[in-house]
């Protein structure tokens, strides 16, 4: 059961960074260096194994910033416009970010699923005795 | 160790056995369920055919050495017969180019985990009602008394 | 008493009049004649109960090494056998206690 407690944890981190891309859509983040530039869209990496068990169960291996291009938007009047009349927006697609939702939330259900399993097959292992 | 071989005739053995392969089939599973988004995971699985040949082979030793069908003559002594032959289960990692490959190299496909999951759960819990009327046939030969 | 005591397998335990239909167990024997003698109607039903017990013992293998896919019939093939094996246990019962009766007649 804690594996699919850590599938379920899993899945859990990964739906919040997608609302997070989502929400970021179209923002402006300061970067180390200092300068505005656009939100990068993040992704998120599973590795086999949790903190209890070695080779079993899921976690979080990295989150990782996703180097696509950003999208150049022609919009002058836009404070951080470039010479061009050009802004980079975010690289965040709301088509694929809620394809990944539901991705995501598949994976968790079914992970929900895979735990009541588990917890039938405790209840009736219980009626041995009972 | 009459009370020992109490419990080692007829089909309780066999129940165990199915039962506890059952559970940890039940893990495994839960676990490919886990990592179906993990990349370059193969899916692992405890295979069935492998353990009912096993079971089979098992059956048929113990049939062969110890027959099981006691004549019921006054005087003849019931012959035990238990299961022998730990049927080992190992976990398997197989099955590397069946098909079934996503585009992060993940080897797990959901749908047909939760159909092992169903099928494993339901042989499980049915092979345990099967143990409780086991011993509720017991209990009856024990205490004399039938009870619902 | 003890011919009053019908078995149906079908249907339980219930008391039968002397002639209704099912196995009539519980017939006094009738020693020296051509009819089959007590002991051997009851080792008769107790061998049909060992075979319903056989059979759900192969039905349950069949089950667990997978040459069966019908739970259904397995499950069935367990209830019969529990339901028989209590049955013949009822009937014991009732003839040990009809034994005790007789012991306990003064004579």
């Amino acid at each position: 059961m804690d594996i699919s407690a850590s599938a379920l944890s899993a899945e859990r981190s990964r739906m919040r960074m997608i609302a997070n891309n989502l929400a970021n859509a179209e923002s402006y983040v300061r970067g180390p260096d200092g300068s505005m530039r656009p939100y990068r869209r993040k992704r998120m990496v599973f590795q086999l194994g949790s903190g209890a068990g070695a080779g079993e169960g899921v976690s979080v291996a990295k989150v990782v910033d996703e180097m696509s291009e950003f999208r150049r938007v022609y919009d002058p009047d836009h404070p951080y416009a470039g010479p061009d009349g050009c802004v980079l927006m975010p690289n965040v697609n709301p088509i694929v970010e809620m394809v990944d939702m539901m991705e995501a939330t598949r994976a968790y259900e079914a992970n929900v699923t895979a735990m009541d399993a588990t917890k039938s097959i405790l209840a009736a292992a219980f009626k041995i005795i009972a | 160790m009459y009370f020992k071989a109490m419990f080692d005739q007829g089909s309780i053995p066999v129940l165990e056995k199915v039962i506890s392969f059952c559970e940890q089939r039940n893990r495994v599973i839960a676990n490919n369920i886990a990592n179906v988004d993990t990349p370059h995971y193969r899916r692992r699985d405890l295979p069935v055919a492998e353990f009912r040949a096993q079971l089979s082979s098992a059956i048929a030793h113990r049939e062969k050495n110890n027959p099981r069908l006691f004549s019921f003559e006054p005087g003849k002594n019931v012959v035990p017969n238990a299961l022998g032959g730990v049927n080992a289960r190992q976990i398997v990692e197989p099955l590397n180019r069946n098909g079934y490959l996503r585009h992060d190299d993940n080897s797990v496909s959901i749908d047909r985990e939760m159909a092992e999951l169903s099928k494993n759960t339901l042989l499980h819990n049915a092979m345990v009602q099967i143990l409780v009327k086991e011993f509720g046939m017991m209990q009856t030969a024990i205490s004399e008394k039938v009870v619902k | 008493m003890v011919e009053h005591i019908g078995m149906n397998f079908s249907g339980g335990i219930k008391p039968t009049g002397p002639g209704a239909g099912g196995a009539d167990i519980g017939k006094l024997p009738q020693t020296g004649s051509a009819g089959k003698s007590f002991k051997d109607v009851l080792m008769e039903k107790i061998g049909e109960v060992n075979d319903l017990i056989l059979d759900k013992d192969n039905a349950v293998e069949a089950l667990a090494t997978g040459k069966t896919e019908n739970v259904a019939e397995v499950l069935v093939a367990v209830e019969k056998a529990d339901q028989a094996f209590k049955a013949l246990m009822q009937i014991r019962n009732k003839l040990v206690e009809a034994w005790q009766e007789i012991e306990r007649m003064q004579i």
